[in-house]
């Protein structure tokens, strides 16, 4: 094909396609990672996306939780409590414009170390950055997955996303953990608001496979799914993912070339 | 001012509706001209051609989204603008772009059919319609509105790559697209 004919495809993509393009920033805390603080940036390999869709679960004798389900190069976790999908969602508007940030490092009587607000069309994020969980969850209104995580925390954000009436739209937290040669992560997210929630999440993964599932310490059931990540060409190993929600709460575990007896260590701390 | 309003300017023939359109996407015009043409005389000239398309144009289109049709107006002046000056030069960072996705697209037969316009549409919009919304975003971005891996990577906060192996895959899936409506020998 000539590139005249290309250049004919790419002078004929819909308005539609472009608007999107214009519009699409990532909305999700990985981006606001601050790089100057030395985090990694890490939640899933995968995008995260919010969904509309119906929920289906599996009984677990310690907490019902939803399960999640695999499309071609997807992981879709629903929520339980996902009840009004004709509710109208706020109206999210995503500027054009470079977003502006306000940046501040905590002082000695802080417990976090960074602390950051980014203005987007007409919502912000604020998020609190910490190296130390039980620092991050005296002051984190979500819910304590761990009374101690397995390896050594490196670092813990906590964030909140407001509408521009300063109504709470949703809650995430971030957290990265140094396991003996490798390292696990994972985002816990909640929707405060029932009545204008989402139907679930997705991440975007290579080719996912190996489907099982374990049942941890609590009697708790948990679906692990492999996926084998590249960078480039460059083959970085197998990673395992975790996805689970329960009362507007979801969980994304990403497990980095972890075998199933550690990622299991990992599931039995689970204490929700 | 909204971009209604701004339209409405277009519509009562009031040349607030150029200042108007300059000081809300003017700059966007300009960097999407300048990563076709690379040279600010030059955007300085594509962004005043897609001014004046504009004036000649609305009326009678009145277009939503607004941002989008001036996007592909100063696209298409850039291109032609960037065609006219480098004719067979070829040292950009439109047609390294555009050199990527032709060497992927190429096929073994050297007699290629050329696309008109109302195929090329039919085409390019089945398959973005068949991406999932990052792909088909990495996808204009990078090929659309010619920006660098890094521009991209900073942009979304995604690794490069992670923008280059869903580049790769999607430039894949676009082969494949065109094998099998006919349009590409593999």
């Amino acid at each position: 094909m000539k590139d005249k004919n290309i250049e004919k495809l790419l002078s004929a993509v819909d308005d539609t396609y472009i608007n999107e393009t214009l519009e699409y920033r990532k909305r999700s805390n990985v981006s606001d990672l601050p790089v100057s603080a030395g985090l990694g940036i890490k939640i899933a390999a995968g995008v995260l996306a919010i969904l509309a869709v119906g929920a289906i679960t599996v009984y677990a004798a310690g907490k019902l939780l939803s399960k999640p389900e695999i499309e071609e190069h997807k992981i879709i976790i629903h929520n339980l409590d996902y009840r009004n999908p004709d509710t109208p969602k706020y109206d999210w508007h995503i500027t054009k414009d470079d977003p502006v940030s306000e940046e501040v490092e905590g002082g000695e009587n802080d417990k976090w170390f960074l602390k950051k607000t980014t203005y987007y069309g007409n919502y912000r994020i604020v998020y609190y950055v910490y190296d130390d969980y039980d620092k991050a969850m005296s002051e984190c209104t979500l819910d304590r997955w761990f009374k101690v995580h397995p390896g050594k925390l490196k670092s813990f954000l906590w964030q909140t996303e407001l509408d521009d009436s300063d109504k709470i739209r949703s809650y995430a937290a971030t957290a990265i953990v140094e396991y003996e040669d490798t390292e696990y992560y994972y985002s816990e997210h909640y929707y405060p608001d029932k009545d204008d929630d989402y139907g679930g999440l997705q991440i975007e993964v290579n080719d996912p496979y190996n489907e099982r599932t374990y049942t941890n310490k609590n009697g708790t059931e948990f679906v692990i799914i492999d996926d084998e990540e590249y960078w480039g060409d460059t083959y970085m190993g197998v990673y395992s993912y975790v996805m689970f929600s329960y009362d507007s709460y979801y969980g994304i575990f990403t497990f980095e070339n972890m075998t199933d007896e550690q990622i299991h260590e990992v599931l039995d701390a689970l204490v929700f | 001012m909204n971009d209604d309003q701004i339209l409405d300017l277009f519509f009562d023939r009031s040349e607030q509706a150029i200042s108007e359109t300059s000081a809300k996407y003017g700059k966007l015009a300009r960097t999407v001209a300048f990563r076709i043409v690379r040279n600010e005389e030059d955007v300085d000239e594509c962004e005043s051609d897609t001014y004046l398309a504009l004036w000649n144009t609305i009326p009678p289109q009145r277009p939503d989204p607004f941002v989008a049709y001036i996007c592909k107006l100063v696209r298409n002046i850039s291109v032609n603008r960037y065609k006219y000056n480098t004719a067979e030069k070829r040292n950009n960072l439109y047609d390294i772009s555009l050199d990527e996705l032709e060497g992927c697209l190429r096929g073994s037969s050297d007699v290629e059919k050329e696309l008109d316009a109302k195929e090329a549409q039919k085409i390019i919009n089945t398959f973005l319609k068949g991406l999932n919304r990052t792909d088909s975003v990495l996808f204009l971005k990078r090929y659309w509105f010619n920006m660098s891996i890094d521009e991209i990577a900073s942009e979304t906060g995604f690794t490069k790559n992670y923008i280059n192996v869903h580049l790769h895959r999607t430039k894949e899936r676009l082969k494949s697209f065109l094998t099998k409506e006919g349009y590409y020998e593999g």
